[in-house]
C-alpha cells in the first residue's frame, strides 16, 4: 500500500484518533506514553506526536485542535499560559481546555543533599538547613538568579549560607566529593537516584508548586476522558524519577517504562514490544523521503516557471529572486515556527517550509541557464519561425537543462538536511530520531537519524547525477 | 515630376508603379516623401496620376472597388520587400535610417559597410526580428510582423551558424518540419535533397555541432534555412569566421546555390569580394543611411564619395 493512501486515511481518521502531544523532555515524553498507552487500553485509537517543542507551541495545537491531551505542569500554567488566574480551572474552561486532576507527582524547583549526609547531620526540610551555616551550597546559575529560586529561598527560610554559582554538570561531582552540601535540582530528577540523593522537603511552601496534569480538549469522547482520569494521582514522586531514570540512565524506551508502570499498578497489557532497528530506520526512511518528495516536487513545478519568468522581465525577476532569497535567509527554525498559526504541526509545515526553501535554488540555476544561452541562438531560434512557447520547450529549457537540474540537486541536498528539523514540529523523519537521541544524550540514537540522513544526501546527490545523462541532451555532454 | 499613370486599366501593378516613380533620382523620392504618397500607400488605394495628387476623398469616389484590388498585395508581386521610410533607434540613438530600399524577387543583394553602419539591423528588419520604430517594411505588399508564421517564409542564417548545440546537425534541419509535424517521409527526403546540394555527406547529420569544422557548420546552418523551402534567404556575414581556404570554398558552393535556386537573396558583409562574388546588387551603408545604391563594379569605379572611395581602397 503507497504511502499517499495512508497519509489520506490519517487525515481522514484524524477525527476519530486521539492524538496526544508532549514537550521535548523525557518526562513530558514518558507521561505522553502514559496517556498514550491509557487511551489504547481503552480500545481508543491513540497517537502520540512526541517532543513537539516547547510549552507555547503545544497549549497552541490544543487550542487549535491539532493535538487532544498533553501533560502540563500547574506552575507553567500560572506563571506562562494563563498568568493571574486564581482559578485555573475555570480559566481554561474559557479556552476550552479540560484541566485533569493530579497526576500524583510535583516537578518543581527543590534543594537535594547526598542521603547518607543528610541523614547524618539529620536534615530532613530546607528550614533544617539554618541550623548549619557552614554548609556550603552550590546552585546552578539560573536558580541563583531567578526570582522564584535562591533569592526567594533565602528569604522565606532566613538561611545564613552563602552560595555558590556553578554549572550544573559540574554540581553532583562537587557534591560527591564533598566539596558542596547541596545543590538544586528538579524534585523528579533521574540524577536523585542515580546519585542517591534525598529532596529536602519544601515545607514553608517557598517554591511554587509544579504540578503535573493532564490537559486536554474539552469535547473529548467520554471513554477518552476515563481513561485518562485514570491515571490522576497514579505516580508518586519516586515512581517518576524512576520512570526518569528507567529512560535516561538505563536507556529503556520510554514506552517500554510507561508500560511497566501501567502493568504494575493498572493491571494493563504491556504495549506491544518496540520496533526492531530495521523497521524503525524503514518508517523514519519513509517519513523523511514523503516530505522531502513532497516538497521538492511542488517546488520543481513551480519554481521553473518562475526563473523562466524572471528572464523573460527582469525587473519581475529581480523582485522573484530577490524574494526566493529573502526566504532563504529565514533561518529554518523561525521558518517553521511562522508556519504553525497558519499550518499547525505534522507535515504540512514542514513541507511548506521545505517548498519555500528549495525555490530559490531551482528558479535561480533555470534562470541563470537561460541568460547563459548564447544570443544567437536564441535570435536563430525566433527567425526560424517557431513560436515562443516552441522555442522555450525545443531549445531554451533543453539548453539550460544542465543548470536547472544542478538547481534541483541543490534543493534536494537542502531539502533532505532541512527536512531533520521537521521533527520539532511534529513532521517525522530521521529528524525524530536525532531529536530523541539529543534528549536522552545518547549517541546511538543520534548516529541512527544523522547517518541515514547523510547517507540519503549522498544518495540523492549521486541519483541526481545518474539523472543528468537522460535530462541533459547529449550534445551538451561531448 | 512625371508620374506613370494607372487607372481602371493599369499597365503595371500598384507597387511597382510606386518603385518606379521613385527609384530614378533622390529628388522624387524627396519629393514622395514630402507628399502624401506613402502614407496613403497604408490605405492601400492610393493612384498616382500624371502631375497630379489625389487626395483620399477623392480616390474613394474616383476609384472604388477595381482600383482598391488592383492595389492590394498579390502572391506573384515582383517585388519583395519594400523599406519605406525605416527607422530604427536604440536608446534615442538612431541606429538606422531614415532608409528606403525595395529589392525585386530574385534579386541577390550585399548591404555592405564598417561595423555600426545599421547592416545588421536592416536586415533583421527584413524578417521582422526588429520592427521600425517609425516607417513601414512590407513584404510581399504586407506589412511585416513579429510573426513566426511569416519567419518561416524567410529564410535566415546569423553569424556563425546559430546551430543548437543540443540537437545533431539533422535534428538542427528538421527542427521546425518536426514542429509542424510534416511526415517523417518528406523530412527524411528533403534532407537527402539538401545534403546533396550543400555537398554534405549524409553521415555528417549525426553529428553534434561541437563536432564539426566551421565550414560544415555553415553548410548544415544553410540548410536548416532552406528546409522550409522558403523564398527569401537572409545571411548575416556567411563566410565572417571562417579560414581562408573554406572561406573560398563555400563562397563557390553558394554561388552555385543561389543561381540553382534563384531565390531573394540578402547578405551582410563588410568584404568587398564576397559581395562581388555572391551578388548582383551592392548597397552601402554609412551611419545608417544607404550612401551607395549600385553594383560592385559602380561602387568600386565611382564611389559616391570620398568615404565611400575610402571604403573601397581599403579592400583593394
Amino acid at each position: 500500500m503507497g504511502r499517499p493512501l495512508r497519509e489520506s486515511t490519517i487525515v481522514i481518521a484524524l477525527l476519530l484518533v486521539v492524538v496526544v502531544g508532549s514537550k521535548q523532555f523525557t518526562e513530558s515524553v514518558i507521561l505522553g506514553e502514559l496517556a498514550t498507552q491509557a487511551l489504547a487500553a481503552q480500545g481508543l485509537k491513540a497517537e502520540h506526536k512526541r517532543e513537539l517543542g516547547g510549552t507555547r507551541l503545544l497549549f497552541e495545537a490544543l487550542r487549535s485542535g491539532q493535538i487532544d491531551v498533553y501533560p502540563e505542569y500547574t506552575g507553567t500554567l500560572q506563571q506562562e499560559l494563563v498568568p493571574g488566574a486564581t482559578d485555573l480551572k475555570a480559566a481554561l474552561d474559557k479556552l476550552g481546555i479540560h484541566l485533569g486532576g493530579p497526576l500524583g507527582f510535583d516537578d518543581s524547583y527543590a534543594i537535594g543533599m547526598q542521603r547518607e549526609v543528610a541523614a547524618r547531620l539529620r536534615i530532613a526540610t530546607i528550614s533544617d538547613l539554618r541550623g548549619h551555616p557552614e554548609l556550603q551550597l552550590g546552585f546552578s546559575n539560573e536558580f541563583m538568579q531567578r526570582k522564584d529560586g535562591w533569592p526567594r529561598v533565602r528569604e522565606v527560610y532566613g538561611l545564613p549560607q552563602a552560595a555558590r554559582g556553578l554549572d550544573h554538570s559540574l554540581a553532583y561531582g562537587a557534591l560527591r566529593s564533598g566539596a558542596i552540601a547541596a545543590v538544586d535540582l528538579y524534585s523528579t530528577d533521574a540524577e536523585i537516584r542515580k546519585n542517591d540523593l534525598i529532596v529536602l522537603r519544601d515545607d514553608q511552601a517557598a517554591f511554587p508548586r509544579y504540578e503535573a496534569v493532564l490537559l486536554s480538549r474539552k469535547g473529548l469522547a467520554p471513554e477518552a476522558s476515563r481513561a485518562l482520569e485514570r491515571l490522576e494521582g497514579l505516580i508518586n514522586q519516586q515512581e517518576m524519577i524512576d520512570l526518569n531514570a528507567r529512560v535516561l540512565i538505563d536507556h529503556v524506551p520510554e514506552r517500554q517504562a510507561a508500560s511497566e508502570l501501567l502493568q504494575r499498578k493498572l493491571q494493563l497489557q504491556p504495549a506491544s514490544a518496540s520496533d526492531g532497528l530495521a523497521a524503525r530506520l524503514w518508517k523514519r526512511t519513509r517519513e523523511h523521503l514523503f516530505l522531502v518528495a513532497l516538497s521538492l516536487g511542488a517546488a520543481i513545478l513551480f519554481a521553473i516557471p518562475l526563473g523562466v519568468i524572471s528572464f523573460r522581465r527582469w525587473r519581475l525577476g529581480a523582485f522573484i529572486l530577490g524574494a526566493t532569497g529573502l526566504v532563504q535567509t529565514i533561518p529554518s527554525l523561525a521558518l517553521l515556527v511562522f508556519m504553525i498559526p497558519l499550518l499547525g504541526i505534522g507535515e504540512g509545515p514542514a513541507i511548506v517550509a521545505l517548498f519555500l526553501y528549495s525555490l530559490l535554488p531551482i528558479a535561480r540555476g533555470t534562470h541563470s541557464g537561460l541568460t547563459g544561452i548564447a544570443p544567437e541562438l536564441i535570435e536563430s531560434a525566433h527567425a526560424l519561425g517557431l513560436p515562443p512557447g516552441a522555442v522555450l520547450r525545443r531549445v531554451e529549457l533543453p539548453l539550460a537543462s544542465r543548470s536547472i537540474l544542478a538547481g534541483i540537486k541543490t534543493a534536494a541536498v537542502i531539502c533532505v538536511g532541512t527536512a531533520t528539523l521537521g521533527a520539532l514540529i511534529g513532521a517525522g523523519g530521521y529528524g525524530q530520531t536525532i531529536l530523541t537521541g539529543i534528549r536522552l544524550a545518547d549517541t546511538s540514537l543520534i548516529l541512527e537519524g544523522a547517518i541515514p540522513a547523510a547517507v540519503l544526501a549522498l544518495v540523492v546527490e549521486a541519483l541526481f547525477n545518474l539523472l543528468e545523462r537522460f535530462v541533459v541532451p547529449r550534445g551538451l555532454r561531448l | 515630376m512625371r508620374v506613370e499613370a494607372i487607372g481602371e486599366d493599369a499597365p503595371f501593378p500598384f507597387h511597382r508603379v510606386v518603385e518606379r516613380a521613385r527609384h530614378p533620382d533622390l529628388q522624387r523620392l524627396e519629393a514622395a516623401r514630402q507628399g502624401d504618397a506613402v502614407s496613403r500607400l497604408d490605405n492601400q488605394v492610393q493612384v498616382i496620376r500624371e502631375d497630379s495628387e489625389v487626395d483620399d476623398a477623392e480616390v474613394s469616389n474616383a476609384f472604388p472597388r477595381r482600383v482598391q484590388t488592383l492595389a492590394t498585395p498579390c502572391s506573384t508581386h515582383p517585388v519583395i520587400f519594400e523599406v519605406i521610410q525605416a527607422v530604427k533607434q536604440y536608446g534615442g540613438a538612431v541606429a538606422l535610417g531614415p532608409v528606403d530600399l525595395f529589392i525585386d524577387q530574385g534579386a541577390t543583394i550585399a548591404l555592405l559597410g564598417t561595423s555600426g553602419a545599421g547592416k545588421s539591423t536592416l536586415l533583421r528588419m527584413l524578417n521582422g526580428l526588429v520592427l521600425p520604430d517609425a516607417g513601414e517594411v512590407r513584404f510581399r505588399g504586407a506589412p511585416i510582423v513579429d510573426a513566426p508564421a511569416v519567419r518561416r517564409q524567410i529564410g535566415y542564417v546569423v553569424q556563425g551558424g546559430g546551430l543548437f548545440p543540443h540537437l545533431d546537425a539533422g535534428a538542427n534541419v528538421a527542427l521546425v518540419a518536426r514542429y509542424l509535424n510534416r511526415p517523417e517521409a518528406d523530412i527524411a527526403k528533403r534532407l537527402d535533397e539538401l545534403c546533396e546540394l550543400v555537398r554534405l555527406p549524409r553521415t555528417a547529420l549525426n553529428r553534434y555541432p561541437s563536432q564539426m569544422s566551421g565550414g560544415q557548420a555553415q553548410r548544415v546552418s544553410l540548410m536548416r534555412a532552406l528546409m522550409l523551402d522558403c523564398e527569401v534567404l537572409l545571411f548575416d556575414e556567411p563566410l565572417g569566421a571562417l579560414d581562408p581556404v573554406t572561406r573560398f570554398d563555400l563562397q563557390q558552393d553558394l554561388r552555385a546555390i543561389f543561381t540553382r535556386l534563384r531565390k531573394t537573396v540578402v547578405i551582410v558583409t563588410h568584404d568587398l569580394r564576397e559581395a562581388q562574388a555572391l551578388t548582383d546588387r551592392a548597397i552601402l551603408m554609412r551611419n545608417g543611411q544607404v550612401l551607395q545604391d549600385g553594383t560592385v563594379a559602380e561602387l568600386i569605379r565611382a564611389p559616391k564619395d570620398e568615404w565611400a572611395a575610402r571604403f573601397v581602397k581599403a579592400q583593394s
